[in-house]
């Protein structure tokens, strides 16, 4: 166990751990995690935390709650809102997909249901060049993009997106409403 | 029903009305209530009997509407008809052709402009009535994404928007070629007004065309949407549209599983307020550390308090005693004084407590120090404490 440090700071601050990071040290501190996992678990087990594993992700979790169920609750809309935007950018949107911000203000432009999506993403953003700085900046801040190429501002998903996925699989929603509505 | 004489006549009640007919206009997508339109006549029950005798509007039990005729001449001239009105296909080529084959069947000149006006107002009619079809069509399309929530409702009335924008588009393709076919008829009418008409139009179905290319793109974008494979995709956007129409809550397991999860992005971000310890602040840099507090003095108030303060008490701890011996001091006395150097030593008031052995190391040091301008007499000794000292004097 090399990296508690590293580690601490960056998923402290809710921010995703990834196997395909663009950032050695990244990688570095995720293979650490992922050979020393238990010792890991027992240090933050010390402090009632514990690492959650996805698939090419680590995240940290509260062992008992300390936020309410309504900010819970509130924190899943925004969430699924954003991928659900993303989705409606691109269905492939997913890990490895690569994507310049521009290209989500032409979309905004172009696209009447895209453009009514971005525009409920965040209250009191409706300029499209601040609603996609502030979805990149957001994504970037997480964990769930990075940074590939400053000139062109072109970003990669990385494989915490999954986490995301994963969250749309366990939702479990009544069968017939959503035979209705999907087809 | 009492038809209008003349235009005179329509015209003066039309003013007279006017507030009235305002109202209904208004009101021409709803019932307009009958108390409300009572009001705006100052509640004269035969002004309003009046107009419906003249057919300009119907009462339909406690609510009054404008008549079709009016309501339709009030939204084609203020080009608020909403509604997407193609004629024919058939009946717009006609209406190209007719004109012009009569055109070429008389003799009379009279005859001849007669048609060439006649063609050239059918021209500026499918102008118009392209360009209304358009605008029309794009502003349905987007109350369609916008107005419908429900995803069946808006799919079939995308799909009818499209079957529009298709006949739309045909109606243009058709006008566009049966113009060009007759070229030759434009140039021997030599006539200007109905050039520039052809041209106007040929012009008009260029412009929109890119405009309906966009509406046909957004339209198919999105029934493709909605069939998508991927089904968590699809899953997604059953989420998505119960989150548009709050109902994610009741219709999913959304407080079970945030119940369950509990991960630190959920939680609002940690802020650490952790004040320094006062070795580190005897450590750090003071001056680095001033200018920092300095700076922090000057942000606004509600900051203010992370200024440290520092009790008296706590500054007394800061006050450290370091007993140091100066041997260059003690040169200085011994050299002055011109005694021995050991006796110099001996004498001395350090202000602390010294062991005879740290004055012996003190005495060692000078002589090693300042060598060169001692002079040191091993003939003559001392003996102090046990110990036997060379007489160590200055150099004259």
């Amino acid at each position: 166990m090399n990296y508690a440090k590293d580690a601490f700071e960056t998923m402290s601050r809710g921010r995703f751990i990834t196997s395909n990071s663009l950032d050695d040290h990244e990688r570095m501190v995720y293979n650490d995690i992922e050979e020393n996992l238990e010792e890991y678990n027992a240090f933050f087990g010390q402090l009632g935390l514990f690492i959650e594993c996805g698939q090419g992700y680590f995240l940290l979790c509260r062992k008992e709650s300390r936020v309410d169920l309504e900010r819970k609750v509130q924190n899943l809309y925004a969430w699924l809102r954003v991928f659900d935007f993303l989705c409606t950018f691109d269905t492939s949107f997913g890990v490895g997909y690569e994507f310049r911000k521009v290209e989500i203000e032409e979309r905004m432009h172009d696209q009447i249901e895209f453009r009514e999506k971005g525009q409920n993403l965040f209250e009191s953003i409706t300029r499209y060049s601040d609603i996609a700085e502030k979805l990149v900046s957001l994504l970037r801040n997480s964990g769930y993009i990075e940074l590939v190429d400053t000139a062109t501002e072109r970003y990669r998903v990385t494989t915490a997106i999954r986490y995301m996925e994963e969250l749309v699989a366990s939702l479990t929603i009544e069968e017939n409403e959503e035979n209705e509505t999907a087809q | 029903m009492k038809p209008f004489r003349t235009i005179d006549e329509l015209l003066s009640l039309m003013q007279r009305e006017q507030r009235l007919i305002t109202l209904l206009f208004d009101y021409r997508r709803e019932s307009c209530p009958y108390e409300l339109a009572l009001a705006s006549v100052d509640n004269a029950d035969a002004r309003i009997g009046y107009l419906q005798k003249m057919g300009v509007l119907r009462i339909n039990m406690d609510s009054i509407e404008l008549e079709d005729t009016y309501c339709h001449f009030f939204e084609e001239v203020m080009g608020a008809n909403e509604e997407i009105t193609i004629p024919s296909v058939k009946d717009a080529v006609e209406a190209i052709r007719e004109p012009i084959r009569f055109y070429s069947l008389t003799t009379r000149e009279s005859q001849k402009i007669f048609y060439v006006n006649k063609e050239r107002r059918v021209l500026n009619m499918l102008g118009q009535r392209i360009i209304h079809n358009v605008v029309a069509l794009d502003n349905s399309t987007e109350n369609a994404f916008k107005a419908i929530p429900d995803y069946e409702i808006k799919r079939q009335s995308l799909e009818h928007l499209l079957e529009k924008k298709n006949e739309i588009e045909y109606l243009m393709t058709e006008v566009e070629g049966e113009i060009e076919h007759n070229e030759a008829f434009f140039k021997v009418a030599n006539n200007l007004p109905l050039s520039q008409e052809a041209l106007k139009l040929r012009d008009a179905i260029s412009d929109v065309k890119k405009d309906i290319l966009h509406i046909g793109k957004e339209i198919i974008d999105f029934l493709n949407q909605r069939q998508i494979v991927n089904p968590s995709v699809k899953k997604l956007k059953t989420i998505a549209y119960y989150l548009e129409t709050m109902q994610l809550r009741e219709k999913s397991d959304i407080e079970g599983l945030a119940d369950r999860w509990n991960p630190l992005w959920m939680e609002p971000r940690q802020k650490w307020t952790l004040l320094p310890s006062l070795e580190q602040i005897q450590e750090t840099d003071l001056r680095g550390l001033l200018r920092r507090l300095g700076s922090e003095a000057s942000l606004p108030k509600r900051r203010r308090h992370r200024v440290i303060r520092i009790s008296p008490e706590e500054c007394k701890g800061l006050v450290e005693h370091v007993d140091l011996i100066h041997e260059e001091e003690v040169y200085n006395l011994f050299r002055a004084s011109g005694k021995d150097l050991l006796s110099v030593v001996q004498a001395y008031d350090f202000h602390f407590p010294v062991s005879f052995e740290q004055r012996v190391q003190t005495f060692c040091h000078i002589a090693i120090v300042w060598f060169d301008e001692l002079e040191v007499d091993t003939e003559r000794t001392m003996t102090v404490g046990g110990y036997e000292f060379p007489t160590v004097t200055c150099k004259h």
